[in-house]
């Protein structure tokens, strides 16, 4: 099996130019298409979606972890962050709504092609420790994104296609 | 050409002149420009020098005339050393925040406080180190008060340049000026420290009269502040008094130094080697990692620039041409020499500045006493208000603009990644106000001390 097989097509993507704010409604509003043969989960929200530009090229990927970040001020480091008050969080969050997706979305990207083998992908995702790849079409453009998930029910439906195991 | 140069017996003007020259030019544009890192620039003319026999390398490495003034280089090693040590014990944060308590959480009270805490450490350790250590609990005590944080960073880059113009360890140009012209901790303690003083004193004033009225907090803000339990900073309590202690010795070494024959990087090694044995660190390349070899790198470079275009006399020719400005008044010497460095220093980086200052000041004192050699020479008494004239412009000029020093190139960074730009005439306004009146009062001090009533 491609990548291409696996992967979850885009329904739904941000423009560098979006707020936070319209970036959290689709975030938390964007359903994950099932996969086509292999039987998954459907759960409304998304942790992370790509950025597209104007013209429809990758340029970024803002995960709900990125919203996080974009609240923890960049001076407070571990030391500093015993002596926040009750309500900080909130003030910064409050602060940083209008803020643009660009500001805080991750620029280095890492991409897998959609003509990969799984195992490129499944490495690629445990080296580098990432989530979910976007997938790269002929064209350069992304036309999927592949999560760890979306790995493991491959394997997991190997698993039990087998007899069972003896102890 | 200026005739003068093809007619001086001290020199001749041969093709190693002109590429010496060319290479020092070409740095210095570089190094303004920003096109190419400074550490890059400094690295490549060092080698330049060399590759083209301007120098024979071991000049540039022994050679106390043209090389590398290896002083410089290992007191920033040793100090860089002993901060990194203590860094991770949570002290700086505990006095910012213990500071802002002090302040009763009044915007203004804790902005002066700021102020004078960042002179201190700027005079004991270097700016750069205290500005990066204090800029993220500033921001981060300014939103717990709801105050715009930009007036309290840029004051806090100016407070440290003031408070590092008064040691020898205080601020680059003054660590340079002293090993070359051989001066002690206590000499800058006599000699800078009372002008020091005053200019923070008129700082304070300043910060009054200017921000007295426009910073409001409410008392639930000022809760916020007051709440904070600045014990809680400190991770690391027996290694805090294992740095205190042996912090304690070396600014002891410092002021004795002199006394005891010790160079000044012996001080700051001798305390360095304490630390790291004191720490029992099982990982010392962590803590040398953090040294900002860059920097280093960047002097090393420089010095083997400066070493090259000394040697083939463009110095010489430098000095020449200042003392037929000057005619040798000493007064007029000193004063033009205070406020050019600062505005020199304004707009570019003191450290190569001073840097080319220093040889350029021993070889016009050659021409004035010829008969005079070593200790005797540098430290001639009509020389001496040149050095100190040198060392205030060239540290107090750094307040004119965002570039010209690096604590203020650093408040400008972290506030930029903190969301808040500050934009370059925002800084000069503050800046420039203040550098003028601090050079102004430098001057007055200048005049009165060494030539009014010498």
């Amino acid at each position: 099996m491609k990548v291409k097989n696996v992967m979850s097509p885009i329904t739904d993507s941000l423009s560098p130019e979006d707020t936070l704010q319209r970036a959290v409604v689709k975030l938390r509003t964007s359903i994950r298409r099932d996969i086509p043969g292999v039987k998954g989960l459907v759960v409304p929200g998304v942790k992370g979606l790509v950025v597209l530009n104007e013209v429809g090229e990758l340029v970024g990927i803002l995960t709900i972890k990125d919203v996080l970040r974009a609240t923890i001020p960049v001076y407070l480091d571990t030391k500093l962050a015993k002596f926040s008050w009750d309500g900080m969080l909130e003030e910064m969050a409050r602060r940083v709504a209008c803020r643009k997706v660009k500001e805080f979305m991750s620029t280095k990207v890492l991409t897998v092609s959609e003509e990969a083998p799984l195992m490129t992908c499944a490495d690629l995702l445990i080296q580098e420790k990432m989530q979910r790849l976007p997938v790269i079409g002929k064209d350069n453009k992304v036309v999927g994104i592949v999560y760890i998930r979306d790995i493991f029910n491959v394997i997991s439906q190997i698993f039990l296609d087998q007899e069972e195991c003896k102890l | 050409m200026s005739p003068d140069i093809a007619s001086s017996p001290h020199f001749d003007v041969n093709p190693a002149f002109w590429t010496a020259t060319l290479i020092f030019i070409v740095a210095y544009v570089l190094i303004v420009s920003e096109k190419i890192h400074k550490t890059v620039v400094a690295i490549c003319g060092a080698a330049l020098m060399l590759i083209l026999h301007i120098l024979d390398q071991h000049e540039a490495f022994h050679a106390e005339e043209f090389g590398v003034d290896w002083n410089v280089i290992f007191l920033l090693i040793g100090m860089m050393t002993i901060i990194n040590l203590i860094r991770p014990t949570g002290f700086f944060e505990y006095i910012a925040i213990k500071s802002a308590k002090m302040g009763k959480g009044e915007p203004l009270r804790i902005m002066m406080i700021f102020a004078v805490v960042t002179g201190v450490l700027s005079a004991l350790l270097d700016n750069v180190t205290t500005v990066l250590l204090l800029a993220p609990v500033t921001l981060f005590i300014a939103d717990a008060l709801d105050v715009d944080p930009v007036p309290y960073l840029i004051i806090e880059a100016v407070a440290s340049n003031v408070g590092g113009t008064a040691t020898l360890i205080g601020d680059p140009p003054n660590i340079m000026i002293a090993s070359k012209a051989k001066l002690t901790f206590m000499d800058f303690i006599y000699h800078l420290s009372p002008v020091v003083i005053v200019l923070m004193v008129v700082l304070i004033g300043v910060i009054k009269v200017v921000f007295g009225r426009r910073l409001k907090s409410t008392m639930e803000l000022r809760q916020r502040v007051m709440a904070m339990d600045e014990k809680a900073a400190i991770t690391d309590p027996l290694m805090l008094k294992k740095s205190l202690f042996v912090l304690g010795l070396v600014l002891l070494g410092f002021v004795f130094h002199g006394a005891l024959h010790y160079e000044p990087a012996t001080v700051a090694l001798f305390g360095a080697g304490l630390l790291l044995l004191l720490s029992k660190t099982k990982e010392p390349h962590h803590i040398l990692a953090e040294i900002e070899w860059p920097t280093l790198f960047f002097f090393i470079g420089l010095f083997i620039i400066i070493g090259g275009v000394v040697k083939v006399g463009l110095i010489k020719w430098m000095s020449l041409e200042m003392l037929a400005i000057t005619q040798g008044n000493l007064l007029g010497t000193s004063m033009l020499l205070l406020w050019f460095s600062a505005i020199a220093s304004a707009i570019i980086d003191n450290i190569p500045y001073v840097a080319t200052m220093n040889p350029l000041i021993i070889d016009m004192a050659g021409q004035l006493w010829p008969e005079e050699t070593g200790l005797a020479l540098l430290q001639h008494p009509d020389l001496m208000p040149l050095w100190w004239s040198l060392a205030l412009g060239a540290c107090l000029g750094g307040n004119g603009s965002p570039i010209g020093a690096s604590a203020n190139v650093i408040v400008v960074g972290m506030a930029e990644r903190a969301g808040k730009r500050i934009s370059f005439m925002r800084f000069v306004a503050y800046g420039l106000p203040i550098m003028l009146l601090t050079v102004f009062i430098s001057m007055i001090y200048v005049w009165l001390r060494y030539y009014y009533l010498a």
